[in-house]
């Protein structure tokens, strides 16, 4: 019988995943240069640092971005209460409570889907910008900083969200 | 599998690679940026889609909603839809394949917009009735002073959305969304989107669930069709109700 030995399977000794072949220097799965130069593998772990601190600053944009629909939610309710308390119509109160628990409901979701929660609630917010504009115009001027600084945050997050796995 | 090259090297890899084996390249970085350009396209598909509804309405309101400026917009509209859709018209026209004899899937394509137009108009009259500040929401009522006004109003609201919608939203935006997510979550941020470009917020309660339901069609059958037939025949109905409803109220 015919003895077949089987070539040994080569690992990457950063991730821990299968080489394609022995001539490979780079893993295919993680880029760390395992048949590499040493400068090689001093460049793989200073990139490697490099996008740990990217990854870092990317949670701490999302995060951000998170707290500004917290921040939404409980100003739109607030402003809801206000609005019923003058006007004394359930109808504005039962839509500003709408857009608190959509607010509310995007920001939990953003801790699984961030990218996808944090476009919805850029989206919705400019919906609420445009709206009210509809029937006030001078709206559109009113609070410019704080609206420019919204969107910039919920931005900034969705970006930050892309560059990381959803 | 050999399905993907390095575009630093040339070589060959496996369709599966995040980094070419011969120079080190990575090759998922290019993914990171096509996902940042479809985010970016996203929103401005949504920005000039609201630019343009805001428009239409200060400028409507100006001309006293003749049937001339409703002409003119609905162009543009259509005009911006089919702008965009050119960019991705690849993908876009495989959605317009009949789709095969599928006896159970037409005949729901023909119920579901019963029970969604009469739930439609169910909960805006419970939401009516509750307020006497929101504005009236009867469709036909915006046409009721033309010359054949039905007939207008059957185009403007049931013909033309259940076309062009469908193309904006259930086609370019979908086909978008699917790239940066799963196809779950791409038929809810679908739905959301669609749901928001109706404007009044408590339209969201039932256009959501009607947009799901579209968003479902579109992902299980791979085609725009039975969302076409589905919106047209809901449409119709929504108007027919409304016609009934303001006659009877004249």
């Amino acid at each position: 019988m015919e003895n077949l030995i089987e070539p040994k399977k080569l690992t990457c000794s950063h991730c821990k995943n299968l080489i394609e072949s022995s001539e490979a220097i780079f893993c295919n799965h993680c880029g760390f240069p395992e048949n590499g130069t040493k400068e090689q593998k001093g460049k793989f772990y200073g990139q490697l640092a490099i996008k740990k601190n990217r990854n870092i600053d990317a949670k701490d944009k999302i995060k951000s971005a998170r707290n500004t629909l917290f921040i939404l939610a409980g100003i739109v309710a607030i402003f809801g209460l206000l609005a019923y308390s003058t006007h004394q119509d359930i109808l504005i109160l039962g839509i500003n409570f709408l857009l608190s628990l959509i607010y509310l409901t995007l920001a939990f979701w953003s801790e699984k889907k961030p990218m996808m929660a944090l476009l919805i609630g850029l989206l919705l917010y400019i919906t609420t910008i445009a709206i009210t504009a509809i029937f006030e115009p001078t709206t559109l001027i009113k609070g410019v900083i704080w609206k420019i600084l919204i969107v910039g945050y919920l931005g900034k997050g969705i970006y930050s969200a892309s560059s990381i796995k959803d | 599998m050999i399905d993907i090259t390095c575009k630093n090297c040339g070589k060959n890899l496996d369709v599966n690679s995040r980094f070419c084996s011969s120079c080190g390249n990575q090759i998922s970085k290019n993914s990171e940026i096509g996902k940042e350009l479809t985010i970016s396209k996203i929103i401005w598909f949504y920005v000039v889609m609201i630019i343009f509804l805001i428009t239409s309405v200060f400028t409507q309101e100006k001309l006293d909603y003749s049937i001339y400026s409703e002409i003119t917009f609905e162009f543009i509209f259509i005009l911006i839809v089919l702008l965009f859709s050119l960019s991705n018209y690849k993908e876009i026209i495989q959605l317009y394949r009949i789709p095969k004899k599928r006896y159970i899937q037409y005949t729901l394509a023909f119920l579901i917009p019963f029970v969604s137009s009469f739930s439609v108009s169910f909960f805006i009259d419970l939401v009516e009735n509750l307020s006497d500040s929101l504005i009236s929401t009867n469709m036909y009522a915006d046409y009721a002073s033309y010359k054949y006004s039905l007939s207008i109003a059957f185009v403007f609201i049931a013909v033309l959305p259940a076309i062009f919608e469908e193309l904006a939203f259930r086609g370019y935006l979908y086909n978008l969304l699917k790239k940066i997510s799963s196809e779950k979550t791409t038929i809810i941020a679908t739905a959301f989107i669609f749901a928001l470009v109706h404007f009044p917020f408590l339209s969201l309660i039932w256009i959501f669930p009607f947009g799901l339901i579209l968003g479902y069609f579109r992902m299980k059958y791979k085609t725009l069709w039975f969302g076409m037939i589905i919106h047209f025949i809901h449409n119709l109905i929504v108007l027919l109700i409304d016609f009934y409803d303001y006659n009877q109220l004249s």
